[in-house]
């Protein structure tokens, strides 16, 4: 040996039985010799020359093992020993370990990890969530919409009880908002759900509650309303929200769910406040959506607010103890703001 | 850093052939620490995300040793073998499995459930797969672990289980629970050593009747604090999620700690009977060792607590802590009470091998990740 000889201590296991041996490995350039110290005659000491060993990769500071050629192997903690072995022996150092040792590298993870997190939830999801809705044949958004009414008609819908004469002029003004995009096969539905509201699925079947029709004070309410869910199809929005819930929900069980079990009780809350986002944001999209339309068709947008402040006040208290960052849509009054302006300023924007 | 003194093994002398002296207590423990695992974690993620989701086979493996490796068992730890880039294959079958039930459901639901079907009827063989995966890939001193029991034999246990499970209406849920925990534990080895399940399934019955019991008394008084606030004017949905929460801690922390107390309570490990061997079983008794676990209900929902009010307060950050400190509980609250030498030998079954095999093992190994 010359005088690069290590010293490391450790447990040598002979792969045959588990029974520890305590051993002082000698290392040189060319190989290392073990010595036992509850040496039996037998095998008092033991030779492998370099190539007859591999040594572990590093991992923090965990036992590390010497593995040689016939299957027994050392097991020491002593890395720091074993770390210059590998470099006399000229084997590369672990670039994994090099990165985790680092605290500027863990730091730059951390940033980098919080703004790719942040940017896909903002950006990433909604992204491709469109791209994928927009190019998923129509059969399927079909499929989607058939089941989803059936399933609907079953649970909350009641048959609609509007007089006959009402329910034309509102088919009426469907007819001439949907004339213009043939292509998205409108149709109008009418349920009494017991409150005022409106449902677009993705096949293009629009649904209006008796409520809505009564609580609407002028039939430009009513073309509002209509409008807005228009909007929704033409944006392909309840394809967008299954996506985006589903590529959300993924994430988020394969980021929290391999953690402490106790996050699982947890794991849903991101999916719930990521989605309540994505949705306001197709709630101003198909708001836009119905401010041109009706602006093309010479009506005011500010119909739209009134039966949505009207709306707003008949659900009443339910809505207003939620917190706003909980609550599904964005705030009405910002969107009333936006429809009001649109109709004195003659403005979509 | 740190610095935590391991223990060194206990040198059993060869010879030792003296029967029933006084069992040794061998503590279990952890060494692993928050601040060296967090950089492991947070560079794992970041290479993962990098890569394409690429590196994250060899995150699963670092990971996994990481744990191995600092779970020390008189003196020794444990290690763990897979080969990222079998991981890797399997994970990108089992992604095309998901994406294929995943595009079924948007196309049609009738595919979407004749693929959660072939889902469910596979999983006892992926569960077989995923357990010879683990083990034959988990070893101590040198030694491996291995898992013997053959998909029928799953099966059989399985189905026995559930159709105990179905025409019970649920009541009989804690004999399906024991019967595949039966079967899990008692078809593994180390070396030559054979894992026995020693647990009836009765003290799974009076667990899991206590814990519904715990159940029905705390949502029973859970309405008390409910009309209380009513009458002072104070109700509202934020103590019904603080009440909600509470009670599933209680339960959470009763159960995990009970349960962990009762499987690994019973379990033991001896040197598996061969033809030779018993012929002189009357001369000389096997040695037995038995692990023991001591887990406090209280002290495990202060964990569960504290691990989720850690990752929820720093949108989690604080998991590898999590982790960590759950692992370090585990392992001190878990010793093997050691009759004579603790000395396995390697077996001779050589592992199966073969890509489709792999590939199989691979995929039972993910699935479990995924929660399947």
């Amino acid at each position: 040996m010359n005088e690069e000889s290590l010293q490391i201590t450790g447990h040598f296991f002979d792969g045959l039985s588990s029974r520890p041996h305590r051993v002082v490995v000698t290392a040189g350039a060319d190989g290392l010799r073990i010595a036992f110290s509850d040496a039996t005659p037998a095998q008092a000491e033991r030779a492998y020359a370099k190539d007859q060993v591999e040594i572990g990769t590093r991992l923090g500071n965990t036992p590390r093992s010497l593995s040689f050629n016939d299957g027994a192997k050392v097991e020491s903690a002593d890395n720091d020993t074993i770390d210059r072995l590998s470099a006399v022996w000229g084997a590369r150092a672990s670039t994994v370990h090099r990165l985790e040792s680092n605290w500027r590298v863990v730091i730059g993870a951390v940033a980098l990890i919080a703004l790719l997190a942040w940017s896909g939830f903002v950006w990433g999801v909604p992204w491709a969530a469109t791209r994928v809705a927009m190019a998923l044949p129509d059969k399927m958004a079909e499929h989607i919409g058939k089941g989803t009414l059936a399933a609907l008609d079953k649970l909350l819908f009641e048959p609609s009880t509007v007089n006959s004469e009402r329910r034309k002029a509102v088919e009426q003004s469907f007819t001439s908002l949907a004339s213009a995009y043939p292509e998205l096969s409108l149709r109008l539905n009418f349920r009494k759900l017991g409150v005022p509201n409106a449902f677009a699925l993705p096949d293009g079947t629009v649904v209006v509650t008796d409520e809505l029709i009564e609580i609407a004070k002028t039939d430009d309410e009513v073309l509002g309303v209509l409008a807005h869910e228009i909007g929704h199809v033409k944006h392909r929005h309840a394809l967008r929200m299954t996506l985006e819930a589903s590529a959300v929900g993924l994430f988020s069980t394969v980021a929290f769910g391999d953690a402490a079990q106790a996050s699982a009780l947890f794991a849903g809350l991101p999916s719930f406040y990521a989605n309540a986002q994505y949705s306001q944001v197709k709630e101003s999209e198909a708001d836009g959506f119905a401010i041109v339309l009706m602006q093309r068709l010479g009506l005011r947008p500010a119909a739209l607010a009134d039966i949505l402040e009207r709306m707003t006040e008949e659900r009443g208290d339910t809505e207003r103890e939620i917190p706003q960052y909980f609550s599904s849509h964005p705030s009405t009054q910002s969107r009333m703001a936006r429809l009001r302006a649109a109709s004195a300023g003659g403005s979509a924007r | 850093m740190e610095e935590i003194s391991r223990p060194q093994p206990t040198d059993v002398s060869p010879s030792s052939t003296q029967q029933d002296i006084e069992p040794r207590r061998l503590p279990m423990q952890f060494t692993g620490t928050a601040s060296e695992y967090f950089r492991i974690w947070i560079v794992n993620i970041a290479l993962s995300i990098v890569t394409l989701g690429i590196y994250s086979a060899w995150a699963k493996v670092r990971t996994k040793n990481y744990f191995y490796k600092h779970t020390v068992l008189d003196g020794s730890c444990f290690e763990y073998h897979a080969v990222p880039r079998q991981i890797l294959k399997g994970r990108i079958i089992v992604a095309a499995c998901l994406a294929a039930v995943f595009i079924a459901k948007i196309y049609s639901l009738q595919l979407y459930a004749a693929g959660l079907v072939v889902l469910f009827a596979i999983s006892p063989a992926i569960m077989v797969m995923a357990l010879a995966f683990n083990a034959r890939n988990s070893s101590y001193r040198n030694v491996r672990f291995a898992f013997d029991g053959t998909v029928k034999s799953a099966y059989k246990a399985y189905l026995i289980g559930l159709a105990v499970y179905i025409f019970t209406i649920g009541l009989g849920f804690p004999y399906f629970h024991w019967r595949l925990l039966k079967y899990g534990i008692s078809h593994h080895r180390y070396g030559n050593q054979r894992f026995h399940f020693h647990a009836t399934a009765k003290p799974f019955f009076s667990l899991y009747g206590r814990a519904l019991g715990i159940l029905i008394i705390s949502i029973v008084t859970m309405f008390v604090p409910m009309f209380v606030l009513k009458i002072v004017g104070a109700e509202g949905p934020l103590v019904l999620v603080v009440l909600t929460y509470a009670i599933m801690f209680l339960l959470a922390g009763y159960l995990k700690a009970r349960q962990a107390n009762l499987i690994f309570g019973s379990i033991s490990i001896s040197e598996e009977a061969t033809a030779s061997m018993q012929d002189t079983a009357t001369e000389t008794p096997r040695n037995e060792h038995f692990l023991v676990a001591d887990q406090k209900v209280g002290q495990v929902i202060w964990l569960l607590v504290g691990n989720l009010a850690g990752i929820v307060a720093t949108l989690g950050l604080l998991i590898p802590w999590a982790k960590i400190r759950t692992a370090r509980y585990r392992a001190e609250h878990l010793h093997v009470l050691a009759h004579g030498d603790l000395v396995a030998t390697r077996s001779g079954t050589p592992s199966r091998s073969g890509l489709v095999a792999d590939a199989a093992t691979d995929l039972g190994d993910i699935g479990f990740d995924l929660g399947i």
